[in-house]
């Protein structure tokens, strides 16, 4: 890059910010940009953060980006932005000038999003510093207790890392009070309708009360986990018998990292989308001003729609969110919303429904400042959008000699379920820990919510073989496989059982109902 | 709001290191699987390139994520159309069948396995280490010197400098001070470390060190210890050609490519025949390999035709040995060469009596190896069942095994005396160890 063309970036960058701030009221922290050559770029996209520790699947990724960089045209934005104090966004040296510039006004609209929505408000500020030190620590691991060992510690915390969430603080001990708590304001003498007749015992009733308190304490004390948990790594580093400190150390990094990215795989439709949005108004301002020339329009289109582009095998984050956030402005702004719109059966009413209602961006931005993707797409992606939009499901059809791919006939209703109920919340399906002492013996049992679609086995064995690594003992997996409960053990010794049936047996008896004593009605 | 331009970006490449790792597993992986890579590979599109396309399993990141829906559902995608259009036709990945019948379509192309290009030649060496052909002899005439390069053998007091033998040299001038230092001691009287000392005072100068003893001038403040070393201690490497002498080896690969020989079972011989000549050509660089075919007729064709061209007719076998006994006879006299023989058919002969008279002829030649293959596969392509499945049989008849050995759903056979090898391949995952059977550990070089 030129200094000329750097001064001119510096100075489209501070109107680009200015936009931003002043035209479209986002709120936008000061963000850095580093200008680096191509090579640093891929790396960096393959390790997701600058500093992150060494693996061998982000030296795969690197590889996969290598590839995909040499052999497709340029032209693609590249984007990587950091989601710290400040926000670091990179920028690829060899890019075209109107290349940098939709990538730096796509950033503004990612920090925008991170510094008002809700979700980004828990994780950590500090990701690359933190990374960066545990990648020392786990070199000095690496030389001391060798590769493998640690490699198959990172591998399993990177399995399990993303069951963690950036909200859930609560240590075991807190939880137990709490639950203790919330029982003990339960078990309160009730008084009865003529209680100052026939004379309360309610003196006996407190003792009696006190009793069962403590009972219900001793019980609250043996179960492990207290209450279901689906912060799987934190459960595990605090009650494994087989981990070393050093072990422990791998997998709270991990475990912090996951945090980290929690919030977005949670909105990145919305994310993406947002910024998209942004990037196209602010460019479009852009070009209008002439801070931007005629000749640099053609690329920055040609690098807009190509990522904007439709995939035949995929759902597209940028164009599908972009589209939708579209919808909803429209929708608002013309006030096709609420019970009115909805009861209105007249086809020809509804396609010229305008009520001048102008309400388009307060919705979009209390949309933004609370949702996450599954909310998103629950509420936003109509089925009429779904048409708009041209969404389809495929299958694999099997002829004698070809595996076709074949659009199915469902409707657009039945596709706006399956995206929701699979595609758009379901990159981590929620696996709870439920038991830590399985019958004693100090098996992990850890127990899917069905939602209707079910765990791929291969991945689910594979990663309960990681759960095994670290947990040292008997693993097992409930979860359904259609309408069948089945049960995955790993046991002790590592052996996988093929997942099973689980035996119908009568519902263990609650812990809260066996302790609810009759004797609470006086 | 800073915009900072990093083009001096230090370029640490951490990606390749990690990349190397991750290259490191595949590897691993390949050498776990390298009988399904042989399997599965499609040797014989790929030839050009010298690299083939390995599905390797396994090296995703395990993680719990949702799998296909009840409906079969394989994902959402976007663009204009009806329902029923075909978006994508995938071929299905090899024809045949693996180990463990055919799978299911990969739900997902692509996903399921990352495909790694390896070169060949690296595959051979996973596949065939420490392998190499059985019975070798050094034969008296018509050894082949085969150039290796040069090496530092012998050491000369004179030589070019950047060639100079550092231990060679230090240990001369060691011990020329050990020897300097007794005449000292000899010369005056002295103890051994005042002589010692005298010695390094004078910087090695023998003399100046006698008269420094005789004046009372040795100085033990001046530290002591160096090594000095004089033009005549110098040693320098003497560089030579090195030649190694091998013996010469020719392998004869004989295959039936009759009607009986249907796809399948061509595409399995080709295939381990392709091996065995890869591996061949790479371990000893002067091995000759011939190729002959037959039908009703042999002849002996070129490495491409063999490898490539279909025909189709009668069978008999014996042409083939008959025409690989004149070889053997004319061209690679037995005095001279190491003569390997391997012959693969699936076991159709019209006429066996004289098969085994001519196997019979070639064994009594006492030829290195010959290793006998039968393809037993139900093929729809190639015409079969007319009752012709008889070779085995009778070579089993004819020449006895004494060794029997039943493996991974196939047997070998072995006769030490006759240097006979037999073997039975039922399908693309028997082509290993077949092949395995016929290399031994290579003993010596």
């Amino acid at each position: 890059m030129t200094p000329s063309d750097l001064r001119r970036l510096i100075k489209v960058e501070e109107r680009i910010g200015q936009l931003a701030r002043e035209k479209y009221g986002l709120q936008v922290m000061d963000i850095e940009f580093d200008v680096v050559p191509a090579q640093k770029m891929l790396e960096i996209m393959a390790y997701r953060t600058p500093t992150n520790i060494s693996s061998w699947k982000y030296g795969r990724d690197y590889e996969r980006m290598r590839t995909i960089h040499e052999n497709i045209e340029a032209g693609l934005p590249y984007e990587v932005i950091i989601n710290s104090t400040p926000p670091r966004a990179y920028l690829m040296n060899t890019n075209p000038f109107a290349v940098q510039v939709l990538v730096m006004a796509h950033v503004y609209g990612h920090v925008n999003m991170f510094t008002e929505s809700k979700w980004f408000q828990a994780g950590r500020r500090d990701i690359m510093h933190y990374m960066a030190e545990a990648n020392k620590r786990f070199n000095k691991y690496e030389r001391r207790y060798g590769i493998d060992i640690v490699e198959k510690t990172v591998d399993a915390g990177h399995a399990l890392q993303f069951h963690s969430s950036p909200f859930d603080n609560e240590t075991e001990n807190e939880k137990r009070e709490r639950i203790f708590d919330q029982t003990m304001a339960k078990n309160r003498p009730i008084e009865t309708e003529y209680g100052d007749i026939v004379g309360s015992n309610r003196e006996e009733a407190e003792v009696d009360i006190a009793l069962h308190n403590q009972n219900i304490w001793r019980k609250l004390n043996l179960k492990t986990p207290v209450e279901p948990t689906e912060d799987i790594l934190r459960y595990i580093i605090d009650n494994s018998r087989v981990l070393e400190d050093w072990q422990k150390d791998v997998l709270e990094v991990l475990r912090e990292e996951g945090r980290y990215f929690w919030p977005m795989i949670r909105t990145k439709y919305m994310n993406e989308g947002w910024a998209t949005r942004v990037h196209e108004k602010i460019c479009y301002d852009l070009f209008i001003e002439g801070l931007m020339d005629q000749k640099e329009h053609g690329q920055y289109n040609y690098s807009n729609a190509l990522v904007k582009a439709m995939h035949k095998g995929q759902m597209n984050p940028y164009l599908i969110g972009s589209e939708i956030w579209k919808d909803i402005e429209e929708r608002y702004d013309k006030g096709r919303f609420g019970m009115a719109y909805d009861n209105c059966n007249d086809a020809k009413a509804k396609e010229e429904w305008d009520t001048m209602a102008m309400k388009g961006k307060d919705k979009i931005f209390s949309v933004m400042r609370g949702y996450t993707d599954w909310f998103f797409m629950q509420e936003f992606l109509t089925p009429e959008l779904i048409d708009k939009i041209n969404l389809y499901i495929f299958k694999f059809e099997e002829t004698m000699t070809t595996v076709d791919v074949v659009r199915t006939r469902h409707t657009a209703k039945q596709i706006r379920d399956l995206i929701i109920n699979s595609f758009a919340h379901a990159i981590v399906p929620k696996i709870e820990v439920v038991n830590g002492n399985f019958q004693r013996k100090g098996g992990l049992v850890l127990r899917h919510a069905h939602t209707g679609v079910d765990l791929d086995m291969k991945y689910a064995t594979e990663t309960l073989k990681h759960c095994h690594f670290l947990w040292g003992n008997d693993v097992a997996l409930k979860t359904k496989l259609g309408d069948r409960d089945i049960r995955v053990n790993v046991k002790a010794d590592g052996k996988v059982q093929a997942p099973k049936p689980e035996a119908k047996q009568p519902p263990p008896p609650d812990i809260w109902q066996t302790l609810t004593p009759n004797m609470m009605e006086w | 709001m800073a915009i900072v331009d990093h083009g001096d970006w230090d370029l640490s490449e951490r990606g390749k290191s990690d990349a190397q790792r991750h290259q490191k597993k595949i590897d691993d992986h390949i050498r776990k699987n390298v009988r399904d890579a042989i399997a599965e590979t499609p040797i014989i599109t790929d030839r050009k390139g010298r690299k083939v396309k390995i599905p390797v399993k396994g090296l995703k990141d395990w993680r719990f994520v949702y799998g296909k829906n009840k409906g079969g559902e394989g994902g959402v995608g976007q663009g204009e159309g009806k329902p029923g259009d075909i978006i994508e036709r995938i071929p299905k990945k090899g024809q045949g069948d693996g180990p463990g019948g055919p799978g299911p379509p990969g739900q997902q192309p692509g996903v399921d396995y990352i495909e790694t290009e390896v070169d060949i030649d690296y595959l051979l060496e996973i596949m065939f280490e420490d392998l190499g052909l059985p019975w070798i002899e050094e034969k008296t005439k018509a050894q082949q010197l085969i150039p290796k390069g040069w090496k530092f053998e012998s050491i000369s007091k004179k030589g070019v400098f950047s060639r100079i033998h550092k231990t060679r040299t230090m240990k001369e001038a060691i011990a020329r001070t050990a020897v300097f230092v007794r005449e000292i001691v000899e010369d005056t009287g002295c103890p051994d470390e005042v002589a010692y000392q005298a010695l390094s005072q004078a910087e090695g100068e023998l003399e100046k060190a006698i008269w420094l003893v005789k004046n009372n001038m040795v100085n033990f403040d001046v530290p002591s210890g160096d090594v000095w070393i004089e033009d005549d201690d110098l040693r320098f490497k003497q560089i030579e050609e090195d030649i190694e002498v091998h013996s010469n080896a020719v392998l004869i690969c004989m295959m039936d490519v009759s009607a009986s020989m249907g796809l399948n079972k061509k595409y399995l011989a080709r295939s381990m025949l392709f091996w065995l000549n890869e591996f061949l050509k790479k371990t000893y660089s002067h091995v000759v390999v011939k190729f002959i075919t037959h039908t009703t007729t042999a002849k002996v064709v070129g490495e491409e035709e063999f490898f490539y061209k279909m025909e189709s007719g009668g069978t008999n076998c014996y042409t083939a040995f008959d025409l690989a006994n004149y070889m053997i006879d004319t061209e690679f006299p037995l005095s001279e060469w190491n003569v390997y023989c391997v012959y693969i058919s699936d076991g159709e002969d019209f006429d066996p009596e004289r098969t085994m008279k001519s196997i019979g002829e070639m064994v009594k030649k006492e030829v290195n190896m010959l290793a006998y293959t039968e393809i037993q596969l139900d093929d729809p392509t190639g015409v079969s069942g007319w009752g012709y499945q008889n070779l085995l049989k009778t070579i089993k008849k004819t020449f006895k095994f004494p060794i029997k050995k039943k493996q991974e759903g196939t047997t070998f056979y072995k006769n030490e005396q006759l240097r006979f090898l037999a073997t039975v391949i039922r399908g693309k995952e028997h082509i290993y160890p077949a092949l395995k059977w016929m290399l031994f550990e290579r003993t010596g070089k």
